[in-house]
């Protein structure tokens, strides 16, 4: 009982600076996701540490906006009837919308995590 | 007509074109015994002379269709027939006939039915294939 | 997002297309009428016009004109084969922007739901 105890204050005390410094580094790279990096579309979420996971949500956020403009325009186009290619606009708005679904998914998932970890008890 | 979508306005081509074909056979066929007198000129077949348009849509290198480029008229001789009863029938009893041979005129009625029915089989096809890639990607 | 100019383009495109519609079944009806003029309507330009322009696109109204086709022999100058493919045409355009208006929708949607 006392070990265990123990160990349960051990991960309290050691890990009360590890969780901390992670849901700092989460908050601030989520903050500032004006990512250096403008790509379209997600690269996939690299495996590692927690500043490539938010990397790689604020580049999806970026890549999701210029899915969305491009659909956008497309869809104007198809209002003046410019649009002879009709697949050219619904794989965009397809695109769009997946790029818009995968976001909100993995932030949904990603806040979901952070508030377990914050109902862990210490 | 204003199309949105080239394919339907190459296909509207293709079937005015049949269908001022079917016009100008049906007309060489109800005239075919159209009796003149010799001082006029016989009743003249109509061909219809087709062209491809070379523009096709914006950006793309493909054709633009078919349209009439101008109507051909047959022989103004036509036949000479003798029918010395016909009142227009002249001095030497002879009357002017088209120069029209019925078998050439069906044969070129099926072949312009035909590719009308093609142009009309292909619209079909045309909205299926952008109805199907209206439906791409709906969940 | 919310201030993007495509919903209200689609919207009077989609005006546009149905008074086009509108206008070919009054000709398919009026086939056989003597002396009478086909009609069609046109909008995309002077839609064109007022997006370029910056304008509001739902002031855009779509204008009918006479056609001046050969008329035949009891003086109708309808052109069912033309009538029947625009109409195809017309009812293709506004399923595309009928599915170009519900997408947009549809982003905002997953957006604000965020699932």
């Amino acid at each position: 009982m006392a070990p265990g105890i123990e160990a349960i204050s051990g991960i309290g005390a050691a890990g009360g600076t590890d969780l901390n410094s992670i849901a700092e580094l989460y908050r601030n790279q989520l903050l500032s996701s004006d990512a250096t990096t403008a790509g379209a579309g997600t690269t996939g979420v690299a495996a590692g540490s927690g500043a490539d996971f938010a990397g790689a949500l604020g580049n999806s956020i970026t890549g999701l906006e210029g899915l969305d403009r491009n659909a956008s325009t497309l869809a104007v186009q198809a209002a003046t009837g410019d649009l002879s290619d009709i697949q050219d606009y619904v794989i965009a708005a397809t695109q769009a919308q997946l790029a818009a679904q995968l976001t909100t998914t993995v932030r949904n998932k990603a806040v979901d995590a952070f508030n377990e970890i914050m109902r862990m008890p210490l | 007509m204003t199309a949105v979508f080239e394919a339907l306005k190459i296909v509207n081509s293709g079937m005015q074109l049949h269908q001022a074909w079917m016009d100008a056979i049906s007309d060489n066929v109800a005239n075919i015994n159209t009796v003149r007198s010799t001082r006029q000129a016989a009743f003249q077949a109509r061909y219809v002379l087709a062209q491809a348009a070379e523009n096709g849509g914006p950006g793309v290198a493909t054709g633009g269709g078919v349209s009439v480029a101008g109507v051909a008229l047959g022989s103004a001789q036509g036949r000479l027939v003798y029918s010395p009863d016909h009142p227009l029938a002249d001095a030497k009893g002879y009357v002017r006939l088209p120069d029209i041979d019925l078998g050439e005129q069906m044969t070129d009625m099926i072949m312009a039915q035909r590719g009308y029915q093609a142009n009309a089989a292909n619209l079909d096809r045309i909205r299926a294939s952008y109805q199907a890639a209206l439906q791409m990607g709906k969940s | 997002m919310l201030d993007d100019v495509s919903i209200d383009a689609l919207q009077s495109a989609m005006r546009g297309l149905s008074a086009r519609q509108r206008a070919i079944s009054d000709d398919i009806a009026n086939v056989d009428t003597p002396f009478y003029r086909a009609h069609s309507v046109t909008f995309e330009a002077d839609l064109k016009r007022a997006l370029d322009s910056g304008d509001d696109p739902l002031t855009v109204r779509p204008t009918s004109t006479l056609s001046n086709a050969a008329a035949g022999l009891n003086g109708n100058n309808v052109n069912i084969t033309a009538e029947t493919t625009q109409s195809v045409d017309t009812e293709l355009a506004y399923q595309l922007a009928l599915r170009a208006a519900g997408d947009r929708f549809s982003l905002y949607r997953t957006a604000i739901a965020g699932a």
